[in-house]
């Protein structure tokens, strides 16, 4: 089925086919509170995750070309950015690489100048930091934002460094190949039905071995989520059989039709996307630094998609995934402007937690705006106390401090480093909770024994 | 020798029930501090509320189906489970659902972590599709035995030309031994033999689960087979479902 006839089905379900799909999600969380999904208020995420560290300033935090004759920042472009300007005033440099987002730019916000782990440096402790809030922590966020469904979230990829979740037993790494190949299967299968035998028989020993010995053996857990899971296969394969898995060659593409797909028939709420392992952004040596034109014209070309896809599907006769999904873009860290031993026509870059730039969009968020701003604009800058303390090579971009009740960054200059006057990774996760309708007893912490993260409030759509 | 065989086999069963009735615990479990925090027992209605961090994972694909082919098949065997999904375990770039059932992923180099081990319904759903496909080829034991394939055509063998690439089918099909035919076998009767005996069916689960799962695990299945449900199936859709409850079991497919 080529990319038409997909759209032609998603026309078809405006039409009625697909109403109110997520009858069965319906549910509410521990609290009592509805969240995420109900039939009247879907509420679907993705997250288009970029391991490795993209350097911001072949996107959105660019710098002009008279920072790169003067040795600060590499630029392997060669051209000059443009200004791109906020619906709230605030503007930002603009790679060209971005040219085919402007017809978008009203369709998601940049944050720029978000601060992640300030005493941590590696992916693993950054990634961690942004995927639980901690840079030690083991508890995926993604499954908390919606209710406990069969499948937390239809994954694609996985993430590198052997990073693991405790609490990701239901993300599913499902790609459309294999998505494919397990509706095949499902459309013979007899096992699954509730009225057969063996399904009763089965489901009876789950039973009675989840509440056989002691309910915190892991035997028993294990039981426990058979027979959950177990009890849930028969609604699950009736939806997975309806399933449309288009073919393109552009596997990103088909991944996010399949992973709409999932939304619509009620399968899953999330989507962690992680592009092409080819796409990996970690540019330590000046050759991948140089593939950086072509790798960010990738992920400009993979996040146009996404949205213009989202806005073209239905969900239903008057909304589009678009207006049912939320939508973010990042990597788990930035990146420095250059190497500092390296010479400079043929440099590297390393890594950078003092500045990460995410893409977030969709429903309950304000789009078009940005949000945040980074230091180092010219080279002569005066940098504050807490960058030159914290970058004493001054080869990073820092975020600046930011004024949460304005929602404007400051021009002070901070001599000691302290979260809470900036743009952090918690915050912006603690944003996307609170368009997700979590309690606040869940929100992030700024660090540690810290306080909560301050939501960004001028980015949640009222 | 199958009477000794049995013997311990419902020796290390008693041993097996023993322990678990005495509630003692996972080795490992007394001192892991996530199970600090038990929930309490499920309910449906209320969705899965298992932590994952506290359950056991599975033993993951590679090993279910190397249990099931030392256990079943002929030796030599080149048996694999993934037969019944349409995947082949070597090509990594389209074996993406065997990934799904519990495997080590190699992280840099730096690492290798066991991924996808727990539960789900997606996973179950797949060791479904699997279990049930190898279920059937069990039931087909019962079947007449088929007429020798024709040899290669002279033409062919004296042109050499090349035969096409082996299916999967041709690769991994399953080759019983005598041993375990023997053992189905006895279920290949008419249904004037229902329900079935105690000891062929004890002797199909010992074949099939070994040392895996407790005596009294065994009992509850053997109930099962000797009951109204199995006893009104045609023969090979009795054997399909025995072997399918027989595996379709956390005792085979988890760690524990």
């Amino acid at each position: 089925m080529d990319r038409r006839t997909f759209l032609k089905i998603g026309a078809a379900a405006g039409t009625g086919m697909f109403l109110n799909p997520l009858g069965m999600l319906g549910r509410l969380n521990s609290s009592g509170e509805v969240f995420g999904a109900t039939s009247q208020d879907p509420h679907f995420f993705i997250q288009i995750l970029v391991p490795g560290g993209m350097d911001n300033s072949y996107l959105f935090d660019s710098r002009p070309l008279a920072m790169t004759q003067a040795k600060m920042i590499q630029n392997y472009l060669g051209t000059d950015p443009t200004r791109w300007t906020g619906a709230n005033g605030v503007e930002t440099w603009a790679s060209t690489l971005t040219d085919p987002l402007k017809s978008f730019r009203d369709d998601f916000s940049i944050l720029n100048g978000v601060v992640m782990s300030p005493t941590f440096d590696g992916h693993n402790q950054n990634m961690s930091l942004l995927m639980t809030g901690d840079p030690f922590g083991t508890e995926l966020f993604i499954p908390k934002i919606g209710p406990e469904d069969a499948m937390s979230a239809l994954q694609k990829g996985a993430i590198p460094g052997g990073i693991t979740f405790d609490n990701a037993g239901r993300v599913v790494q499902l790609d459309a190949q294999s998505a494919e190949a397990l509706i095949s299967k499902l459309s013979t299968s007899q096992m699954f039905s509730p009225d057969r035998a063996a399904f009763k028989y089965i489901q009876s020993r789950f039973q009675s071995l989840s509440s056989r010995f002691s309910t915190d053996g892991q035997f028993s857990q294990a039981s426990a989520a058979m027979s959950q899971g177990f009890a849930l296969t028969p609604d699950l394969v009736q939806k997975i059989k309806q399933v449309q898995v288009i073919q393109d060659e552009d596997q990103d593409h088909r991944f996010l039709a399949l992973a709409l797909e999932f939304f619509k028939r009620g399968l899953t709420r999330s989507c962690l996307w992680i592009p092409d392992s080819k796409s990996r952004a970690d540019t330590h040596d000046p050759e991948s630094a140089k593939q950086q034109p072509a790798l960010f014209q990738g992920f400009v070309a993979l996040f146009a998609d996404m949205i213009k896809t989202m806005k073209e599907t239905p969900f239903d006769q008057t909304r589009s995934m678009y207006d049912v999904t939320t939508f973010m873009m990042c990597s788990e860290i930035g990146r420095t402007m250059r190497q500092k031993n390296a010479a400079f026509e043929n440099t590297g870059t390393d890594h950078n937690s003092f500045n990460n730039m995410i893409l977030l969009g969709g429903k309950g968020i304000v789009s078009g705006q940005v949000i945040g701003s980074t230091d180092f604009q010219t080279a002569g800058e005066v940098l504050s106390g807490a960058h030159q303390a914290a970058d004493t090579d001054l080869v990073k971009v820092m975020g600046r401090p930011f004024d949460f009740s304005t929602m404007q960054s400051r021009t002070d200059l901070p001599v000691e480093l302290n979260l809470s006057d900036y743009l952090t990774g918690n915050s912006v996760m603690n944003t996307i909770y609170s368009a997700f309708g979590l309690p606040a007893d869940q929100y992030r912490l700024l660090q540690r024994n810290d306080v909560v993260a301050p939501v960004i409030q001028g980015l949640l759509r009222s | 020798m199958k009477t000794l065989k049995f013997a311990l086999v419902c020796l290390g069963m008693v041993l097996i029930s023993a322990c678990a009735k005495s509630g003692a615990p996972n080795p490992g479990g007394a001192t892991n501090p996530r199970n600090q925090a038990s929930p309490q027992p499920q309910d449906l209605s209320q969705g899965i509320s298992v932590g994952d961090g506290m359950t056991a994972l599975y033993k993951g694909y590679a090993e279910i189906s190397r249990l099931i082919r030392v256990r079943t098949m002929a030796v030599p065997s080149n048996f694999e489970l993934s037969l019944y999904l349409d995947q082949d375990p070597n090509d990594v770039k389209n074996n993406g659902l065997l990934a799904l059932l519990g495997s080590y992923a190699d992280s840099l180099g730096t690492s290798s972590d066991f991924q996808n081990g727990v539960p789900n319904s997606i996973n179950l759903m797949i060791w479904g599709i699997e279990l049930e496909g190898f279920a059937q080829d069990v039931a087909r034991i019962c079947d007449p035995a088929p007429a020798p394939s024709p040899s290669p055509s002279p033409a062919m063998a004296s042109t050499g030309a090349s035969a096409p690439a082996p299916t999967l089918e041709q690769r991994f099909a399953p080759v019983f031994s005598e041993n375990f035919k023997s053992v189905v076998s006895p279920f290949c009767a008419g249904a004037t033999t229902r329900p079935f005996d105690r000891d062929s069916l004890a002797a199909l689960w010992s074949e099939l689960l070994l040392f895996d799962a407790p005596s009294d695990e065994m009992d509850a299945w053997i109930a099962f087979g000797m009951g109204p449900d199995v006893s009104a199936m045609e023969s090979k859709a009795a054997i399909q479902t025995l072997v399918l409850t027989a595996l379709y079991n956390p005792y085979f497919l988890m760690r524990h």
